[in-house]
């Protein structure tokens, strides 16, 4: 096979679609990172205590809006704004966790698949693929049923769903290097399995792994809404999106903002997180889309 | 290789269960607890697990479910004390009914206005096409079912908020377009850019040439060569759904498969939530292997 001299390579790449290439990149990157101190910092941000009720300002509507609630009260007076950033806050740190041990499965999997025995890796893989073909929301409240409802159940749920996906990219991708040339130097030069998956498969990996954490990342903040939205995830009196959503739908009739406004921030957080997965990787419709 | 696909679903199928039935029973919860009740006795416990067979080795388990399954038996629920494929049974037409309603309104928005974006792409109709089947995808089913109800039912008061009903009630349309409008935003998408990747090709330019109208050569020849990706893309959005339904039919108060699903796990009724999922994933694996059939039969080259 014919190969360009590396060399060649490199002066064949045109300068500027690198430069916006990674100006898409820092954009994205400031969205991921942005939601997240957001969710880290929420509640210094909060101007009430989200707890703190009041008989004479119950459900205060946010229009005309006033700098007193801006997203107005709810029927107990607590601040809807205060609330909110308490629950954006659980929603975000438990997505970030879900991604988290998801790719840590993911990855653990997929590495495990490409380094056994090919039979016994195809094997692994075919268990990947069936839990792909199990409907994710079922799975979810299979798991919640035997576990209980909580915050770690839910989180088990959806890296539960979710691993199947980054084990097969993990597979792909390690197969592939494997057949590289340089692998192929390491372990010609007595590199035991572990320092060539340490020092070269997984360098090698980082970016693309580092795609598929933000690009799920939307996902699993609308599997954890849902969830926590159906009693089945967070507990009260803490809040996550999901139970905002679930107490804004009570009180429906008397206070309509308040399943808006955290219906609309749920929309927000997630049409940004979905542009930052679309700057980072050009949309591939075929891409598995993850909805409730 | 159809044959061969089909020779799977068997396989497959068991690889299914026996990963349903290890989910729920390989849990640290314990299922014979959960179905004896709360207040049972430690000798009530003991007797469930017997009765349910939970205290045998765990090959024993799932070569025993697998037995019954082979027979169509899918253990008897919990809670109404009924076999469960009946119950099952019972509640899919209504979940098949809403799923296929679903598939084919989204199929045709999203084949029409993807295609009209990709011929008439301007400056202002791409983009903004692109933003709204963007928005479309920014929330779960179930707030989007929310928002129909608010709008529709409480204020305009136009739309019953709840209930079931089949093809021809009011009662599907909420639930319906809730499913729509991510499916169809999603499909507007792609199909924009499955038609532009063929609009430029060689054989285009000749059935232009050779004097097609423009109508015939994007029928024929463009939506013609786009199908094979148009039919997988459709088969992965009719799987989601199938599973995803199921938070709107609880929304909506729609009987159905998913809602049968919720209401098992409300009572912690196991088989009939055990059987749920393996109902649908059955339908799932049914799905994705029609598609692959009908993608042998779109593009024979991938027939082999």
């Amino acid at each position: 096979m014919p190969t360009m001299p590396a060399d060649a390579a490199v002066r064949a790449a045109p300068q500027a679609p690198e430069r916006r290439w990674r100006r898409r990149h820092v954009v994205a990157a400031v969205l991921v990172v942005g939601w997240l101190l957001i969710g880290v910092l929420g509640p210094f941000l909060a101007p009430y205590d989200p707890d703190r009720t009041s008989l004479t300002a119950d459900s205060v509507p946010p229009f005309p809006p006033g700098p007193e609630h801006l997203f107005g009260t709810d029927q107990l007076g607590r601040d809807l704004l205060s609330r909110l950033l308490h629950g954006l806050r659980t929603s975000l740190l438990v997505a970030l966790a879900i991604r988290l041990l998801t790719m840590l499965l993911g990855v653990a999997v997929g590495l495990a698949a490409a380094e056994v025995p090919p039979f016994a890796g195809r094997v692994l893989i075919r268990v990947a693929d069936v839990f792909l073909a199990l409907p994710p929301l079922l799975v979810a409240l299979t798991i919640t049923a035997v576990l209980g409802p909580s915050l770690p159940t839910v989180t088990l749920a959806v890296v539960a769903i979710g691993w199947p996906e980054v084990a097969r990219l993990t597979y792909a991708e390690a197969r592939r290097l494997r057949a590289t040339d340089y692998v192929e130097a390491a372990r010609a030069l007595g590199g035991t399995r572990l320092q060539v998956v340490g020092r070269h498969l997984l360098p090698a990996l980082a970016p693309q792994l580092a795609v598929a954490f933000s690009v799920g990342l939307p996902g699993a903040i609308m599997y954890e809404a849902g969830l926590s939205f159906f009693g089945l995830g967070v507990q009260p009196p803490d809040a996550s999106l999901g139970t905002l959503i679930a107490e804004g739908r009570s009180f429906v009739v008397p206070a309509p903002w308040m399943l808006v406004v955290p219906v609309a921030a749920l929309a927000v957080v997630v049409v940004s997180l979905n542009i930052a997965g679309d700057l980072l990787v050009p949309p591939d419709p075929r891409r598995r889309l993850r909805l409730l | 290789m159809l044959v061969r696909r089909i020779a799977m679903i068997p396989v497959l199928a068991a690889g299914v269960a026996v990963c349903c039935y290890l989910l729920m029973f390989s849990l640290p919860g314990d299922p014979a607890r959960l179905a004896a009740g709360p207040n049972a006795s430690e000798e009530t416990v003991a007797t469930v697990r017997a009765a349910l067979g939970l205290d045998r080795p765990l090959w024993q388990q799932v070569g025993d479910y697998l037995w019954g399954l082979l027979h169509g038996d899918l253990g008897i629920s919990t809670r109404s004390r009924q076999p469960v494929l009946g119950e099952i049974t019972a509640v899919l037409g209504p979940t098949l009914t809403l799923a296929l309603v679903v598939e084919v309104a989204a199929v045709l928005v999203g084949v029409t206005v993807g295609t009209l974006a990709a011929l008439h792409g301007g400056r202002w109709v791409s983009p903004a096409l692109l933003a709204g089947s963007a928005l479309s995808l920014c929330l779960p089913l179930f707030a989007i079912g929310l928002i129909l109800q608010l709008v529709f039912s409480l204020y305009l008061d136009l739309l019953p908020p709840s209930g079931g009903g089949g093809l021809f009630s009011t009662a599907i349309i909420l639930p319906a377009l809730t499913c729509v409008i991510p499916s169809a935003g999603f499909l507007v998408r792609f199909v924009r850019t499955a038609v532009e990747d063929h609009l430029a090709d060689d054989f285009v330019r000749t059935a232009l040439a050779k004097g097609l109208t423009r109508r015939s050569v994007v029928v024929g020849h463009v939506l013609r060569s786009a199908l094979t990706p148009i039919i997988a893309v459709v088969s992965t959005d009719l799987a989601r759904l199938l599973g995803g339904v199921a938070l709107v039919e609880v929304v909506f108060a729609r009987p159905g498969i998913g809602k049968y699903a919720f209401d098992a796990l409300e009572t912690r009724d196991l088989p009939a939530l055990l059987g749920s999922l393996l109902v649908i994933s059955l339908l799932v694996l049914l799905v994705n292997t029609l598609a692959d059939a009908a993608y042998d039969l779109a593009d024979r080259r991938s027939a082999g």
